[in-house]
């Protein structure tokens, strides 16, 4: 499986409204799930709901460290610190959480792929919201 | 008036400040800790923001985090309710630096009245009785100290300048434990508050814990409403609160009251506070001043019929007060019990826990004030407060006493112990009716 082909079947659930996508090839199998929308519930809804909310978790969610805006790249100019399909170590920095001029480095708890980037870049986020999902493996 | 207000707290007080809010039709973002993701307060905001794990350090005290949300969710003012930043001056002052309004007093209000020893010598010079006491902080290498000491006459307090909830406070009973002391009570000053310094006041015996809520708007105006009396305290943490006291008469009330209001002039006060009293035989004596709207404001609220929390919002936006503290009339006798996670029978140790049944009582002239629900999980990091339960009676205190008992009695929590029988007994207490007792009731009848 190629890093092409992740992005396409990426872009693919992000414009549908499927949450959950199984793969299965003679030599692959992946499964991709998409992040409840966080900012469509009203809290009152949220509070109703929230005890369907927990999902298995396949991949490992990189999480925000505080509240602020998440930025991709240390700067406009660079590329972006990572994307769909890229390789992540352990403790490596993918993203940078920006608030009052006061900035934080997203870290990858675990070593693996990029599967998907769940945040717009610039967007704020709150703590502890997933950022992107990463599957565990060398 | 605002459009969009930050509640910069949790539990039960941020509830309060999202009711008033929303019918003042000020939009609502609650800020929310890890621990407290399933707490009701984020529920009832328009908008809620979780901004750091259950370490009050971490999210309700991190003032830079809550900047950071108020900024990106465009609030024009934050309302700081009771306890973390409330009265820190470095937070108004922080507010003020990115142009939106801390619904509260002045930094310079909240840095002259927090430190308590210059706080005595400002009303003071206003003309309000204050505890006799040092004029300032001491220290055992003072050449004064003995004279200021012996002039006062034993028992004598030390307490913290930066203190408050007991701590930093020793009682004194003669010269030969005087200088150990001072210096236990700076040690524990500076480990509760970065701060060691420490006053000497008279120590008075058993007074009862009377305080005047006051309201100060921008044009000079100052409000002072009737009495509460929160004498009956567990360790300086007030559990039962009643207005107006049963000790306190029309003629003393008016002289309480006036110095209440010469209190806040002294530093031109603006929104709410309260003004603390000790009053003995007679006499009462100025120890303090909260910058803040209290955990018992809901009392007045019930026997005036003003809602303190919007009154706070209007003060704030410019609005001036439009009654006199004369046209406010009391409606009744209101008591508040404060519902605690803690176990009265086991040294009110505090407890974290679910909550597997939760039913509130009701009916005529019953308010409660709670985050709480079935289900709830108490998080431990924080308070242990879990409902405040007022009642008004509207022809006197026994009659309020009578409610008060008749809705505990509904009151059913379970799956952690509460106060709640705790304070039940207090109301059959023939002492408690009879209202002739001091802060050391709890202490001298429970011996907790």
């Amino acid at each position: 499986m190629n890093e092409e082909y992740l992005k396409l079947v990426n872009e693919f659930i992000e414009g549908s409204d499927l949450t959950e996508v199984e793969i299965s090839a003679e030599d692959f199998s992946i499964k991709i799930l998409k992040s409840a929308k966080q900012t469509s519930a009203t809290p009152m809804e949220a509070f109703e709901t929230k005890e369907n909310k927990t999902k298995e978790k396949e991949f490992f969610e990189v999480l925000s460290p505080a509240p602020g805006r998440f930025l991709r790249a240390d700067t406009p100019s660079h590329p972006p610190l990572a994307v769909v399909g890229s390789k992540v170590k352990a403790g490596q920095k993918v993203g940078v959480i920006e608030a009052l001029s006061v900035r934080k480095d997203v870290i990858s708890g675990v070593e693996g792929t990029v599967v998907q980037v769940l945040v717009e870049n610039n967007e704020f986020v709150e703590y502890n919201q997933p950022l992107m999902f990463i599957k565990p493996g060398v | 008036m605002f459009k969009k207000v930050l509640v910069a707290n949790r539990g039960e007080i941020a509830i309060r400040i999202i009711r008033a809010a929303k019918e003042l039709g000020i939009k609502t973002v609650a800020i929310y800790s890890l621990a407290d993701s399933e707490s009701l307060h984020r529920f009832y905001a328009d908008e809620a923001v979780c901004i750091g794990p259950g370490e009050p350090a971490e999210s309700y005290l991190n003032m830079h985090a809550i900047i950071t949300v108020a900024i990106e969710k465009g609030c024009d003012s934050i309302h700081p309710g009771y306890g973390f930043l409330a009265e820190n001056p470095d937070f108004a002052k922080l507010c003020e630096d990115y142009n939106i309004k801390f619904i509260g007093p002045t930094r310079e209000q909240i840095e002259k009245m927090g430190k308590k020893d210059e706080a005595k010598r400002i009303v003071k010079s206003y003309g309000v009785p204050v505890v006799p006491g040092s004029d300032g902080c001491v220290d055992i290498n003072d050449p004064k100290l003995f004279k200021i000491v012996k002039q006062i006459g034993f028992p004598v307090i030390i307490k913290a300048a930066a203190g408050g909830g007991g701590k930093g406070m020793r009682i004194v009973k003669s010269f030969d434990e005087l200088n150990t002391q001072i210096e236990v009570a700076k040690q524990e000053a500076k480990g509760a508050f970065g701060d060691d310094s420490v006053y000497i006041e008279k120590y008075l015996e058993n007074p009862r814990h009377i305080e005047v809520q006051i309201l100060g708007d921008k044009y000079g105006n100052v409000v002072s409403f009737p009495e509460r009396d929160c004498t009956i305290q567990r360790r300086h943490q007030k559990l039962i609160e009643e207005t107006p006291s049963p000790v306190i008469n029309e003629r003393l009330r008016k002289k309480l009251l006036k110095a209440a209001r010469r209190a806040a002039r002294a530093v031109k006060y603006l929104n709410a506070g309260t003004v603390e009293f000790i009053y003995k035989d007679g006499e009462f004596y100025f120890i303090e001043m909260n910058t803040r709207i209290q955990v018992e404001h809901t009392i007045t609220e019930m026997i005036t019929g003003i809602d303190l929390v919007k009154e706070q919002f209007r003060i704030a936006a410019g609005e001036k007060l439009e009654y006199d503290s004369d046209d406010l009339e009391i409606r009744g006798h209101a008591i508040q019990c404060r519902i605690n996670a803690e176990d009265p029978e086991n040294g009110f140790i505090p407890q974290a826990g679910t909550i597997t049944k939760w039913i509130q009582p009701g009916g005529p002239g019953v308010r409660v004030d709670t985050h709480c629900y079935s289900g709830y999980t108490i998080p431990p990091y924080y308070d242990s407060l879990l409902a405040k339960v007022c009642v008004m009676g509207h022809r006197g205190r026994s009659v309020a006493i009578d409610r008060m008992k008749r809705v505990l009695g509904e009151f059913i929590v379970e799956g952690i112990p509460t106060t709640i029988p705790f304070h039940k007994k207090v109301l059959e207490h023939s002492v408690f009716n009879s209202s002739e007792y001091g802060t050391r009731f709890v202490e001298d009848y429970y011996g907790v």
